[in-house]
């Protein structure tokens, strides 16, 4: 079975073939969630609700695009929802002059915690173009498709996130 | 990945790792889907119905401001009236009559409802929006932490009229419509705020004191 075949037994009436959908894009949509608001389980609902809208309007859902871009841009969508009702302007505000990389381990590995921590600081934007670009793999079109922002302004956004986690996970810009 | 600092390819490799799937959240899905009428393709019957369902979800974030002033302003033109309409704080409604210039009535149990929920110092506010094809409206807005699930508008009719009668405070409010738990939509009739954090455009109020 591919994509086409699964969704033209689901618009035919078989439900259960869905379920191939779900089992296929599960996965990367909840890495995506997860990663973008930074919470499991506000993940799971998010790619829930995702794939519960994309039953809901398969009928409407034409070849033209690949599926899984398709769902992304629902997925997309939702958790910008969810970031914005659960707690608006949360991530607006780096938080004040935080540098992780300060920390004294300097010859240590990157720390997980540091990692994610470094994201959340990240506006929304751009963390959500920079996983789309680099944990994602898509190209700027795709996320242009996805996101509904222009190339030029995805580009600068996955490079001004880029720049801030080099200077949050690396000595750059230390005073010391 | 070859050719990057080691920060970026470390980073790059967490975030890429797989998430740790909850069994159960997955299989909600289908629970979900099976609770759900079976999906069929559109018939030719459901043109009107494709067309005002497009006049609703053609108001997305993915398109610019301009196209979307330009479908708000279509909706606005093919309804009834959209707006907002506000009172005096606490000035009497007549046969609960709210609006000083529509007819929106609402029973006698809702604007004795709505009289005791209004403190000194607030005005009500009637939220009203033509979405036909909609599911399900609320408004979102600083009032109610935007949260999508604080304030629904009830749909009046089967033209896809809904509404809603908030008790606001005096002062600046930034709100928006969200259709169908997904589809953003500032008030047509309504000032704009600048884009928000999430690229969005909302609606300004101001209640006078």
């Amino acid at each position: 079975m591919n994509d086409i075949e699964a969704i033209q037994a689901v618009i035919g009436g078989d439900k259960e073939a869905f379920s191939w959908l779900v089992d296929r894009y599960y996965a990367r949509s909840l890495r995506f969630a997860v990663r973008m608001l930074q919470s499991q389980e506000d993940g799971e609902e998010t790619t829930q609700d995702a794939f519960v809208r994309a039953y809901q309007t398969l009928d409407r859902y034409e070849h033209r695009d690949r599926f899984e871009a398709w769902l992304f841009k629902i997925l997309v969508n939702r958790c910008r929802t969810k970031a914005a009702g659960r707690n608006r302007g949360r991530w607006s505000e780096p938080l004040a002059e935080e540098t992780l990389a300060s920390r004294n381990e300097m010859a240590d590995p990157l720390l997980k915690r540091d990692m994610s921590r470094a994201l959340a600081q990240l506006v929304p934007e751009q963390r959500e173009a920079f996983i789309l670009k680099f944990v994602e793999d898509m190209t700027y079109e795709e996320m242009a498709d996805v996101t509904g922002a222009d190339v030029s302004a995805l580009k600068m956004r996955v490079m001004r996130a880029r720049e801030q986690l080099k200077k949050l996970l690396t000595r750059e810009g230390d005073t010391e | 990945m070859s050719g990057n600092e080691p920060w970026f390819d470390d980073l790059i490799g967490e975030l890429k790792k797989p998430v740790t799937e909850n069994a159960r959240a997955k299989a909600k899905i289908m629970e979900k889907v099976r609770e759900m009428p079976s999906r069929r393709p559109a018939r030719r019957g459901d043109t009107l119905l494709t067309f005002l369902e497009w006049l609703v979800r053609g108001r997305t974030v993915t398109v610019s401001p301009l196209a979307v002033t330009v479908c708000a302003l279509i909706v606005v033109a093919g309804a009834i009236a959209v707006g907002r309409l506000m009172t005096r704080p606490h000035e009497p409604f007549p046969g609960g009559a709210l609006s000083k210039y529509g007819t929106h009535v609402v029973g006698r149990d809702e604007a004795v409802r709505l009289a005791h929920a209004t403190k000194p110092g607030e005005s009500l506010v009637n939220f009203v929006l033509i979405a036909p094809g909609a599911s399900r409206v609320t408004v979102i807005g600083d009032f109610n932490n935007w949260d999508a699930g604080a304030t629904p508008l009830q749909q009046e009719s089967e033209s896809g009229l809904w509404t809603v009668i908030v008790p606001l405070p005096a002062g600046r409010h930034e709100y928006a419509f969200l259709v169908d738990g997904e589809w953003w939509l500032p008030d047509p009739s309504a000032p704009r705020a600048p884009k928000d954090d999430f690229d969005r455009v909302n609606s300004i109020m101001l209640i006078e004191g």
